[in-house]
């Protein structure tokens, strides 16, 4: 079994690395491919976000509004 | 043969952050009492090329439940373990060909032991995934054997340290006696040929109509799904350090029970035994009034070539004089093989005797004696008994050589 992105299915190796995984779905990540936000749900008691979590494309669309995208994110 | 198991486990520690973030989640007004509070703790992936059933589709396992589940998420029960044990068991997607076994104990009778030395050879076989690399023994953390107690006290054992158990009787009829090795470790010697053989001494003779049974528990390096390591991913996606190194490794555990009934047991007979003759075997020695001289060893060999036994070698020490001005020494050693059926019998003849001289070159009488040994490997009574008819044999060939030799020097052949 080759470990690969779910998005581009680029094979991991190579100068590729795939180090992340959807937080959501659990699908396998290219750096390219990852969509990174900050998480109200991971907040710290204080509420201060202080943690972003990776997304696939369609996590990112299905449960985050452009609202939690941040100015400059790499949210598309 | 049972089915392969597989686990992958996984210890995780969660923080004071953890429980403060499921807590603060769960007292949301939109929440009910009781409702379901999903938690996702991170992501396990093995690497390599798995082969495992309940990952052909998905290679990612979430470690994830209810969070009420969990008592490290009860922000109020401070006392609550950190630790979390988790675990997912799966089945090799493809069955591995080990109907044959990864493990092979045999068992034999130590020749020459007089029936008291029992080996076990331990043999483990290249197995492995498809196109992967084979496992090795890592260790073997148990063998335990169960013996019966009439085989005596044990005298030694070659690798040790052993537990021996008091006798007991176990199925209310026979006595029997528990030997247990832990984390036995093979030599490099032993790795490289997948073999390692462990020697019990016993006080008795071993009786083959008996048999013995037991247990082993080893474990190898790497696994047949062929995962050889695992990463963590954070709740949050990114991937995590593990502390400490995985351990990836494949458990063998097996019940056996052997026979020894079929055993070949093969020793070594030497007739006549030193022991057997007083510390010397001259017992056995026969004297003729012929004069130890080269045409008596060719006379000698002659007939042993005709009766079929192969004169491999004869060697002769330098004659010495002795004490005697007109008495010379004279030693020959003859060695050869013979076979009853395929089986060879070695035997070895001592020519030893004494010339007289009367001032001629050649000596005008003397006197020889000679001694056999025979050495013959046995399986049987048969071929026991059969290494002592073959001395019996030699020693009637020479007799009838030698007694029909003249006993003093005829004087020079006449053509």
């Amino acid at each position: 079994m080759t470990w690969e992105c779910a998005e581009c299915h680029v094979a991991e190796g190579q100068g590729i690395r795939i180090d992340a995984v959807c937080h959501h779905c659990g699908k396998p990540l290219c750096r390219d491919d990852r969509r990174t936000i900050p998480d109200l749900a991971f907040a710290a008691a204080s509420g201060e976000v202080d943690a972003e979590a990776v997304h696939c494309r369609s996590c990112r669309r299905e449960h985050h509004t452009r609202i939690d995208i941040p100015m400059g994110g790499r949210g598309q | 043969m049972d089915p392969v198991d597989g686990k992958l486990s996984a210890t995780l520690t969660f923080n004071g952050h953890d429980g403060e973030r499921v807590t603060h989640h769960s007292r949301k007004p939109a929440l009910t009492p009781g409702q379901e509070v999903k938690y996702i703790a991170g992501c396990l992936v093995p690497q390599g090329r798995i082969g495992i059933s309940e990952l052909s589709g998905d290679p990612v396992v979430r470690v994830t439940g209810d969070a009420k589940d969990v008592p490290t998420f009860r922000w109020e029960d401070q006392a609550v373990s950190r630790w979390r044990n988790f675990s997912l068991e799966y089945r090799l997607s493809v069955a591995p060909d080990i109907d044959a076994g990864p493990l092979w104990i045999t068992p034999s009778i130590t020749p020459g032991s007089e029936r008291r030395g029992l080996e076990l050879d331990i043999q483990w076989t290249e197995i492995g995934p498809n196109g992967g690399d084979p496992l090795s023994l890592n260790v073997i953390e148990l063998l335990k054997i169960t013996v019966p107690a009439n085989w005596g006290s044990i005298q030694g054992v070659s690798h040790g340290p052993a537990v021996v158990s008091a006798p007991d009787a176990s199925d209310g009829v026979q006595v029997f006696r528990a030997l247990e090795w832990r984390d036995l470790s093979p030599d490099r010697a032993e790795r490289e040929a997948r073999r390692l053989t462990i020697v019990i001494q016993f006080e008795e003779p071993i009786a083959v109509n008996d048999g013995l049974s037991g247990r082993l528990e080893a474990t190898m390096k790497g696994t047949l799904s062929g995962a050889d390591g695992v990463r963590m991913y954070g709740s949050l996606g990114a991937r995590r350090a593990i502390s400490g190194t995985p351990s990836v490794k494949t458990r063998i555990e097996a019940d056996f029970t052997l026979s020894l009934a079929s055993i070949r047991y093969q020793a070594i007979r030497v007739f006549p035994q030193r022991l057997a003759t007083g510390g010397n075997r001259d017992g056995y020695a026969v004297e003729f009034d012929v004069i130890p001289d080269d045409e008596t060893v060719i006379a000698l060999t002659n007939a042993l070539s005709e009766e079929g036994f192969y004169v491999k070698r004869v060697t002769e020490n330098p004659p010495r004089s002795s004490g005697r001005a007109d008495v010379v020494h004279r030693y020959w050693d003859l060695a050869g093989r013979s076979h009853r059926g395929v089986y060879p019998i070695d035997f070895h003849l001592v020519l030893t005797g004494e010339e007289v001289h009367r001032g001629d070159v050649r000596p005008e009488s003397g006197s020889t004696k000679i001694q056999i040994v025979v050495r013959g490997a046995y399986t049987d009574d048969e071929m026991y008994g059969g290494v002592k008819d073959e001395w019996t044999r030699l020693q009637a060939v020479t007799e009838d050589a030698l007694k029909g030799h003249p006993s003093h020097w005829q004087g020079p052949a006449k053509g």
